[in-house]
């Protein structure tokens, strides 16, 4: 009889163990296959390239919480093979920020703290040197090498729409081979 | 051979439930509000991120935002379409703040205004420099967030570049956050 409940007891530490670690297994999973799918389903933009993105609205499903107040550009990033520069202007209340595949923001460089306007950032992946020369570019490692990078500008108020969007739309990024 | 089945068959089926309530043990909460400080930082737990993922792709780490979030009024009675509510509080201390009011699925709200949040810099605020946002499906004179026709809502305060007092736990459990006050009932 004893001999039953220990086995019974060690078989149901077991299963406990499993469904841990199975569920552990799974649950780490997530982020990168949302991000996947965000980036490769839902945005489906070209690497490397910003695409300027019109305020949210009801009708906008790609991103759980958006902000209706915020002005959006994306960039799906891809520093496999060389770094990326990327430049932008930066209006009142923006930030450029970075998010690895795990959904980790690794980097934001908000308007007060940017040390230029526009701001350069080189983004470079794990193992890769790059000599910024210049002294005013940011050279931030990605944790992954492909993720996305977002420009976010409060829109104050409706009437600053245009010129927000015409800021925005400076933004530039290229491979440096 | 059964506890594997049983094990993997028990993993499987709870990553949703667990997704939901891990980051909810560390979850700074102030009356209805509540938030992870953990969100979008590098040093979230799997769960948090899990979180992040399905809940709010893109979350910046606290010193640029904090995100807090209430699906309850002040009654901790969930946040519903069918009752008039109103959020009122001061001007939380943040370079910039907004309200915005979200449906069931977490997305913004169609209403013919085009409405889903008021912020510091477009809210009218009452001569004592106090804010009041009426949460309605119908017409209100003020600040009216149209909440139009869902089930259930939830309402995201979020603070950009906010004061170091809400940087801590200890503190933001304290402060004074905007109430949730259940105005009325149209059922």
């Amino acid at each position: 009889m004893k001999k039953r409940i220990l086995w019974i007891g060690l078989m149901i530490l077991g299963a406990v163990a499993v469904a841990f670690i199975v569920n552990l297994a799974l649950v780490i999973r997530i982020p990168n296959t949302q991000m996947q799918v965000t980036m490769t389903e839902k945005f489906n933009f070209p690497s490397n390239q910003w695409v300027f993105s019109p305020p949210s609205s009801a009708a906008s499903k790609k991103v759980i919480r958006p902000s209706a107040d915020l002005l959006y550009s994306i960039l799906c990033y891809d520093v496999s093979q060389h770094p990326l520069r990327v430049t932008a202007m930066l209006s009142e209340y923006s930030s450029i920020s970075g998010f690895s595949m795990n959904t980790d923001n690794f980097f934001v460089i908000d308007d007060n703290q940017a040390k230029s306007n526009p701001i350069e950032v080189v983004l470079i992946s794990k193992g890769m040197t790059y000599q910024d020369t210049t002294g005013k570019a940011y050279v931030i490692t990605a944790p992954s090498p492909q993720g996305i990078l977002m420009i976010g500008a409060v829109v104050t108020s409706q009437a600053d729409l245009p010129n927000l969007a015409q800021i925005q739309k400076q933004a530039t990024a290229e491979l440096v081979r | 051979m059964i506890v594997v089945v049983a094990g993997t068959s028990a993993g499987y089926f709870t990553v949703k439930p667990v997704v939901n309530l891990i980051p909810l043990w560390s979850n700074v909460k102030n009356g209805p509000w509540s938030t992870n400080f953990s969100m979008g930082s590098t040093g979230a737990n799997p769960y948090v991120r899990a979180w992040v993922a399905e809940n709010g792709l893109m979350a910046l780490n606290k010193s640029e935002v904090i995100y807090l979030d209430a699906y309850s009024d002040d009654d901790a009675n969930p946040l519903v379409s069918s009752c008039d509510y109103i959020i009122q509080g001061r001007a939380p201390d943040a370079r910039w703040w907004d309200i915005t009011v979200y449906d069931q699925d977490g997305f913004l709200i169609a209403n013919d205004q085009d409405r889903y949040s008021f912020s510091s810099t477009d809210i009218t605020f009452e001569p004592d420099g106090s804010f009041k946002i009426h949460l309605s499906n119908t017409y209100q004179q003020g600040n009216w967030l149209p909440s139009g026709n869902t089930k259930t809502m939830s309402i995201y305060l979020r603070l950009h570049n906010p004061g170091p007092a809400y940087l801590n736990a200890r503190t933001l459990q304290t402060m004074e956050l905007p109430h949730i006050i259940k105005e009325s009932s149209q059922q």
